[in-house]
């Protein structure tokens, strides 16, 4: 990208870019009468861009192997905020309601009630939280 | 500042790093299908195994439900390739910390249709690029349900020797299978092999062939099936056993009509890209 002084006729060159993290700012300057500007980058392009593994502001030491993997991933503890409060414990009474359920849909029945619980700050499982969860999931989207 | 590099340096050193990557790669393949759940990853990783006298490496290319380990008796372990033998796996499971997790990003979701997809391209090309294979005779890659992707391998991997499908006899299998057809022809893109997973059961009882999906070409001989590699495989309900036991198929019930099948098809597919001319023998 090139910029124009419209009075020097001068290509005004790039005298600073911000931190290249997003959103970008570089500083252009006429090398004749020292009129400057700015532009700041909108973040949405900026991630476009990085997701094909392109550096903004370009590349200036040594290719990081599955640079995209270390750079995009969340932390491993799943969807951003859900692993953030402790896993909820559960009550004799509650796991036995739980092993009510057929084998088969168990696992997931309580993964779905764990996350309700997180969700709700709950931090143990009782048997009216998984009641609960079931009557919310019953309830459809509107609940 | 430091020394910045412009976008179209930094493409060409991206596009160089995988040349350079896979100009130690004889032959290069895609397990493919267009639909979820017929088998391709079980049929990917034994064919895997059954050449594994050879130097094969095998990329997981589903990101999002990445299996292919389990076939293969492979625990996720380090960054990279595991070697296990001769044959080198790769998988976006090395990144995630446990067969609960998944690819989640850092980013906000809010504009990820925007930017996921290159993302997705991007990882792709790393797996693929980043990873030490060292020299293999075979790549295999065990391409996810998404059509997509098909698109992203073809335009990574210009010289992919060709495609294996896989499909069950099931209508709606084969309807999508037959889509992906079209796609593979309008990539330029040649499909050598059929795989029928799925494709019969076994009656425990009478030992007949009980053609649970509907019926199949019983008789065909393996020149009426035109392809150069193509197999009718049964379903065999050992498979999920030797998934427990942490080991493939092929090497823990090798006499299981579905083994022998899978053999007549590593047999066909190491004769069709004539793998072992030049086979030197690599490192183990």
């Amino acid at each position: 990208m090139k910029f124009l002084c419209e009075q020097c006729e001068k290509s005004l060159e790039c005298t600073s870019t911000g931190n290249p993290s997003s959103p970008l700012k570089a500083r252009y300057q006429c090398p004749g009468c020292g009129w400057s500007i700015q532009f700041i980058t909108n973040p949405g392009e900026d991630r476009f861009v990085r997701s094909m593994g392109i550096r903004i502001g370009g590349k200036d030491g040594d290719s990081v192997p599955f640079e995209s993997f270390h750079a995009n991933l969340a932390g491993n503890a799943g969807a951003e905020g859900a692993g953030d409060a402790a896993d909820p414990t559960w009550t004799e009474e509650a796991e036995a309601r739980l092993n009510r359920a057929p084998e088969f849909i168990r696992e997931v029945a309580r993964r779905a009630t764990e996350s309700f619980a997180r969700r709700r700050g709950i931090e143990r499982i009782t048997v009216d939280v998984v009641d609960e969860t079931r009557n919310t999931l019953e309830g459809g989207f509107d609940r | 500042m430091g020394n910045p590099v412009g976008v179209p340096e930094q493409v060409s050193a991206l596009q160089e790093r995988l040349r350079a990557r896979m100009a130690a790669v004889r032959r290069k393949i895609a397990v493919v299908s267009g639909k979820g759940g017929v088998g391709k990853s079980f049929c990917a990783a034994n064919l895997a195994c059954l050449l594994s006298d050879l130097d094969v490496g095998v990329l997981d290319a589903d990101l999002d439900g990445p299996c292919i380990s389990r076939f293969l008796g492979n625990e996720p372990e380090g960054a990279g390739a595991a070697a296990r033998g001769r044959l080198r796996l790769a998988s976006v499971e090395r990144f995630l910390d446990g067969e609960d997790n998944a690819l989640v990003w850092k980013a906000s979701p809010e504009a990820a249709p925007v930017w996921g997809g290159p993302l997705r391209q991007s990882m792709t090309r790393e797996l693929l690029a980043d990873t030490e294979w060292g020299s293999l005779d075979l790549l295999i890659i065990d391409m996810p349900p998404s059509a997509d992707q098909l698109r992203t391998i073809a335009q990574l991997l210009p010289d992919l020797d060709g495609l294996i499908l896989v499909t069950t006899p099931a209508q709606v299998a084969r309807g999508v299978v037959s889509r992906t057809v079209t796609l593979a022809d309008a990539l330029g893109l040649r499909i050598i092999g059929l795989l029928e997973n799925m494709a019969y059961l076994i009656c425990p009882e009478c030992h007949k062939d009980l053609p649970v999906h509907g019926g199949g070409p019983e008789g065909a001989s393996q020149q009426d099936f035109i392809l150069p590699i193509a197999a009718r495989i049964p379903i065999d309900t050992n498979v999920e056993q030797s998934c427990r036991e942490g080991a493939p198929f092929v090497i823990r019930f090798p006499e299981s009509p579905a083994a022998v099948q899978l053999r007549a098809a590593a047999r066909a597919l190491r004769r069709f890209l004539d793998l072992d001319s030049n086979h030197q023998g690599g490192t183990p």
